[in-house]
């Protein structure tokens, strides 16, 4: 088995283990925030809250209510977006495992005159340039759109990925990034993005709720959990790399 | 609609910047949701039911930051 193997094996349950962070944080969050919204449905005596720092006093019912219901929607837009975030830092690292293990199927040459002229050390500077030409070649990947990401993979490192869980997953992406750059309101960009897998309307509100962040919990973690084992398949199977 | 637990109407909160919402007891679940979907009132439900201090399980009804409150009460109320 070529020594990639276990490093991709490594790199899967460290980004299944950052998903199943961020939906426990979620649901705790979420409990929590649920619990003092009931506490004020029976009367039961506030807390009182005062941030030491600000001044800022949180006392009566209706003001712990406004608060709890900003949090829940900040942290369900928030967990959304990062969610959505985790395919993308997760191919990033795989491709960087692959291309560090097989440097000469990199194209990109990114070294800078200055670091030649700074070095003094060989091996140190072979080193660095393969690390920057690395990073170069995942960043131009990465820049792409998230289908061509998918393309890549099962060109490259035989992932099986079906095209429904992948224009499902486009279309969170797009989402998310309509949260991130325009407050959940739905433009054409968002379209454009999607494209056949679009589900709102220019002008559409996106406002994730548990049953989306669910979703999309599923969604990332099976992409996350098959292209690692595809990728391990192939390179205990394969020693060398395929040309990008 | 009545609070099967507390007894009075079924009360929309509009506290905050995330829209209406409303508790609703677990069991009461199915026949609000009725109510809402024959009115075509777009909501979510929490996964989780909480029992609060030996009360009853209660889940939250989001409507969304767009959600008319005055109008979702009314429904409510006509029922």
């Amino acid at each position: 088995m070529s020594d990639i193997a276990p490093a991709i094996r490594e790199c899967s349950q460290s980004a299944i283990a950052a998903v199943t962070r961020l939906h426990d944080d979620y649901v705790q969050t979420n409990r929590l925030w649920q619990e003092l919204l009931q506490r004020g449905r029976y009367g039961l005596p506030p807390l009182i809250v005062q941030n030491a720092k600000t001044g800022t006093k949180v006392a009566g019912s209706k003001q712990w209510a406004e608060v709890a219901r900003l949090s829940q929607l900040r942290i369900r837009i928030r967990t959304f977006k990062e969610l959505a975030s985790q395919v993308e830092l997760f191919i990033a690292a795989l491709l960087k495992l692959w291309l560090l293990r097989f440097p000469e199927i990199v194209e990109e040459k990114s070294i800078t005159l200055a670091a030649i002229l700074e070095s003094n050390d060989l091996a140190e500077l072979k080193s660095q340039a393969i690390s920057q030409a690395v990073d170069a070649a995942i960043l131009s990947r990465m820049m792409n759109k998230p289908s061509k990401w998918f393309s890549y993979l099962k060109q490259h490192l035989g992932a099986t990925l079906s095209e429904d869980e992948t224009a499902v997953f486009v279309e969170q992406k797009a989402s998310r990034d309509v949260l991130e750059h325009h407050d959940g309101v739905v433009d054409a960009s968002y379209l454009e993005k999607a494209g056949q897998a679009a589900k709102y309307a220019v002008g559409d509100l996106i406002e994730p709720d548990d049953q989306t962040i669910d979703g999309l919990y599923d969604l990332v973690l099976g992409l996350i959990s098959r292209v690692a084992a595809d990728a391990e398949r192939k390179f205990s199977t394969t020693a060398s790399g395929t040309p990008i | 609609m009545i609070d099967l637990e507390l007894n009075g109407r079924l009360v929309v909160h509009s506290e905050g910047e995330a829209g209406p919402y409303l508790m609703v007891p677990l069991r009461q679940l199915p026949a609000v949701e009725e109510v809402l979907r024959s009115q075509s009132i777009g909501f979510s439900v929490s996964r989780d039911a909480i029992q609060v201090d030996g009360h009853e399980a209660v889940v939250l009804i989001d409507f969304g930051r767009r959600a008319d409150a005055s109008r979702i009460q009314t429904v409510l109320d006509a029922h």
